[in-house]
């Protein structure tokens, strides 16, 4: 059995040699059973196409960043909501407790999927240093299309959202039809949006993530055992992919800061009042339906219970 | 399966529509793998997808309502007065506006019809032979693909950057790899028509101020154009992608409003016969798309490549049959689908050969927009001959020349390396 | 009788057209507004809409499958043609109904598994500009090349009342 797994991830990145290493790992294991057939760069199209393939059958699975699941189940992508996470503690201390309901969801929607692995933070990157609402006021943000989740997010801190296609971004920033992008700092590297900025405002913004999966109409049709063997290999690649993500994340991080990119940290109740905004935002958009805001409330629980455990910690 | 190969070969040398050409391989291959075919339509739906697509509607409008109007004679005034004096001046004028033009919108076949448009009459009004004109404006179709802000470019720079071959390709040192060779393309095609047309010239002496001046109050509406768009672009008020609507607004307003060349009432007829055009590219553009991701399926360009590798063994001999593979994929792939498949196959083997990555994304792209040119199959062949109402076989044989220059000057790309990076460094 | 039926075609047929005509201007001319509507928002008003992109892609569609629809009106599609321009008479014509039968069986398929790609489509309520049913702006495609092989076995009738005449004549 053959699954063909379409991603936008570029052959060459890291992502694409550990999930190659993956599926040769597979093959070995399942004495040639179960083969993967990999097209990177977004040769397939883009994820809502790749999910067309998938449906009528020319694609078996694809490696998509989470917001491109929100026609599966639209709270695959809760963990990106607005300036939601604070630091990458919480965001671990948050994923141990909710991922597995997330990649439940997935897999009674008829997805097998393998777990999740980090993009990193988004941040603010732009030309003049932005520590304020009154800094960003006017400033022109790029916003992919079609994000109505990132428009709204950006609006509400008082950005200008451009909606642009990614095509247009690089000579965009050039001209200074946008001014900001708001992107993670392996992102900012690959596009070589770094080189139109000169600061980022280390307050992470969003948080992204990607995830693999797999059609269950086919890959129920592989033997337990052969199914439990993609399961172990992928699940740890993603586990893997997970951890050294974050770490490619802080090379870029060191990679930016030695070209002169600058990192500032707004004055705490700057920060404060952007998360009190998103804060509402998230909540009176979960009552839009864009998402169910029962699991939003769990995660803003979970986190509660997370600092709340912190500060005492500290107390002690 | 080559009898089938044969059948649709034949088909479509007597004359059958090329969409249904490349609709039938690619469902032929698809059933040969069991691919349900409503495929078809999934690939097709991505012309939905595409923004640099959008920019062929519009400027095709464009384009019709230009050649319709009276500015190709006012171009001609214009040129003539401006520069009469110098052998074959408007060829050469309309060999870098179809650069510059291209730079912007990348090389769809759009820079043949909406420049081309405009550009094929005028010459012809200016005394250049017919077959002539018809070469010229074809093989501007894709010349420029060289100089920034080309997306091709782009791409290349984020595919290449993201392969990790060790040195770092940085779109702005891209830019400037591609000015020198992308000057050296203009400026060998401009040798040649100013050489083909020595004897088309008015003497210097019958240069005047007052012709010149007459002709730009004649021109008044259509200079401001290239201003509005280069400024637009560069003063941040528009993105790339959107010059196209602008474009369209701003001729479509003075032929129709102010100048009047063009009534209101002839107007449904000239969109549709552009719009006749646009689907007649579009549905081909589509269908590529579902035979591409067959070619991808079945592996042909890693294929073709590993028969590339296996026979080289030194970088002059890399170099040589990089050029026949580039060729070759220039005329099958579209140029996004092959930066994306290709360049991370080539690269390794290229930086390994000592070819650096900035110089090697020159000769891809300069190889590339030979393809468009290549018979039997290059897209702009086509779209010229359908725009221009000529045979495909008249296009070909107008196109020789052309071509030939074009192939020396990227012959001197691939081989004379610091042309290319003696800039980016 | 078949006088009757062949005005009732030619009358669907210049209705046809007419719908035809007044779909393409209607489509450039949203295609025009919406695009001018972004810019002039942008740098008037700091703002823009989040379908604005989408909606423009999707009328680019449109427009080219409507196009490619009106090209067939004349049997204009780009062709390679190398070989057809040296027959003539009988066999020129029988060339034409290979080719028009060939049209039409592609086309045929085209439409009838576009078809299937529409349905599948709505199976899995697919969305479009946030929240619109991504199958009614599927369906321009198989209602496109149905159009197209109504065209072309048009012309496929057409050739053979040409070709009878030819026969006759002899
Ligand atoms: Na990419
Ligand atoms: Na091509």
């Amino acid at each position: 059995k053959t699954f063909k797994i379409a991603t936008a991830a570029p052959e060459g990145s890291q992502w694409m040699k550990e999930m190659r290493s993956g599926a040769e790992k597979i093959k070995q294991r399942t004495e040639g059973r179960v083969k993967i057939k990999f097209y990177a760069g977004g040769v397939m199209g883009n994820d809502k196409s790749v999910m067309r393939k998938i449906r009528i059958g020319q694609l078996q699975g694809g490696a998509f960043v989470s917001g491109s699941l929100d026609e599966v189940d639209p709270d695959i992508s809760l963990f990106s909501l607005p300036m939601v996470f604070r630091s990458y503690e919480e965001v671990d201390y948050v994923r141990k407790a909710m991922d597995r309901e997330l990649i439940d969801h997935l897999e009674q929607a008829g997805f097998a999927c393998f777990g999740f692995a980090e993009g990193g933070f988004a941040y603010i990157m732009s030309p003049t240093p932005i520590r304020s609402i009154e800094d960003a006021r006017g400033l022109k943000i790029w916003v992919p299309e079609g994000d109505t989740i990132s428009y709204r997010g950006m609006e509400s801190i008082g950005l200008a959202p451009v909606v642009l296609p990614i095509t247009d971004v690089m000579t965009g920033l050039q001209a200074s039809l946008i001014e900001v992008v708001a992107s993670s700092p392996i992102g900012a590297l690959a596009f070589q949006w770094h080189t139109k900025v000169k600061y980022v405002t280390s307050t992470p913004l969003s948080y992204l993530y990607g995830t693999l999966v797999i059609d269950q109409r086919h890959f129920k049709k592989l033997s337990a055992a052969d199914q439990k063997v993609v399961r172990e290999v992928m699940e740890a690649i993603y586990a893997d992919l997970d951890r050294s993500n974050r770490k490619e994340n802080q090379e870029a991080v060191k990679a930016l800061t030695a070209q002169g990119i600058e990192f500032i940290d707004p004055p705490a109740d700057e920060t404060a009042k952007w998360r009190s905004i998103t804060a509402d935002l998230n909540r009176q958009m979960g009552k839009e339906g864009l998402f169910s805001v029962g699991l939003y409330d769990k995660i803003v629980s979970t986190l509660e219970q997370f600092r709340a455990g912190k500060k005492d910690g500290t107390s002690h | 399966m080559i009898l089938v190969g044969i059948g649709l070969f034949l088909l479509a040398i007597c004359g059958a529509p090329l969409f249904t050409i490349i609709a039938a391989s690619a469902m032929w291959g698809f059933y040969g793998e069991d691919v349900d075919l409503s495929i078809m339509a999934v690939e097709l739906f991505r012309i939905a997808e595409m923004p640099i697509l959008l920019a062929i509607p519009l400027f095709t409008f464009a384009g019709y309502l230009l050649s319709e109007s009276q500015a190709p004679s006012r171009l001609v005034a214009m040129t003539r007065a401006l520069i009469g004096w110098m052998p074959g001046g408007l060829a050469v004028v309309a060999l870098a506006a179809c650069a510059l033009f291209t730079a912007f919108t990348g090389a769809s076949g759009v820079t043949i019809i909406a420049l081309g448009a405009l550009l094929y009459p005028a010459l012809l009004e200016d005394g250049y032979e017919g077959k002539f004109s018809l070469g010229l404006v074809t093989t501007s179709g894709s010349l420029g693909l060289l100089f920034a802000p080309s997306l091709p470019l782009i791409l290349y720079g984020i595919v290449a950057q993201q392969t990790s071959s060790g040195s770092s390709v940085s779109i702005d040192r891209l830019f400037l790899a591609g000015a020198l060779p992308g000057i050296l393309m203009v400026a060998m095609l401009s040798g040649w028509v100013i050489w083909r047309n020595r004897h088309l010239r008015t003497p210097l002496a019958a240069f005047s101020f007052e012709k010149l001046a007459v002709a730009a109050r004649a021109s008044i509406w259509d200079i401001p154009l290239p201003i509005i768009i280069l400024g637009g672009i560069y003063g941040g008020f528009f993105a790339v992608s959107e010059a196209a609507t602008v474009t369209a607004v701003y001729v479509l307003l003075v032929e129709v409003l102010i100048l009047r060349e063009i009534k209101l009432r002839d107007l449904p007829d000239i969109v549709r016969k552009s719009m006749a055009l646009v689907g007649g590219i579009m549905i081909i553009l589509g269908l590529s798309l579902a035979s591409t991701t067959y070619m991808i399926d079945a592996e042909v360009p890693q294929k073709l490549f590993a028969f590339v590798r296996e026979h080289v063994s030194s970088q002059l001999g890399f170099l040589i049959l990089l050029n026949l593979f580039l060729l070759v994929l220039g005329a099958i792939l579209d140029i996004f689908s092959a930066l994306v498949l290709v360049v991370p196959l080539i690269l390794p083997v290229a930086v390994g050969f000592d070819v650096d990555p900035l110089h090697l994304g020159i000769i891809f792209l300069a190889n590339m927009q030979l393809g468009y040119l290549t018979p039997p199959v290059g897209l702009n062949l086509f779209i010229s001959s359908y725009r221009f109402e000529q045979p495909i076989t008249t296009i070909y044989r107008s196109t020789i020349p052309f071509f030939v220059v074009l192939l020396l000057s990227v012959l001197i790309i691939t081989y004379w390396p610091g042309l290319s990076l003696w800039l980016a460094n | 009788m078949e006088r009757q039926q062949s005005i009732v075609l030619v009358r669907l047929e210049r209705f046809g057209r007419y719908l035809e005509n007044s779909l393409l201007c209607l489509l450039l001319g949203l295609m025009l507004a919406i695009g001018a509507m972004q810019i002039i928002q942008r740098n008037f008003f700091s703002t823009s809409f989040i379908w604005t992109d989408e909606s423009l892609r999707l009328l680019v569609l449109w427009l080219s499958l409507v196009g490619a629809v009106t090209a067939s009106r004349d049997d204009k599609h780009i062709t390679i043609d190398i070989l057809s321009r040296f027959l003539t008479g009988k066999k020129r014509l029988f060339l034409l109904l290979v080719l028009d039968l060939f049209t039409v069986s592609v086309c045929s398929l085209l439409a009838w598994y576009g078809g299937s790609f529409v349905r599948m489509e709505l199976e899995f309520s697919s969305k479009v500009l946030s929240d619109l049913p991504a199958w009614i702006f599927e369906s321009v495609i198989p209602i496109a090349f149905g159009l197209i092989a109504y065209r072309y076995a048009i012309f496929f009738c057409k050739n053979l009342c040409k070709l009878r005449d030819l026969w006759r004549q002899e």
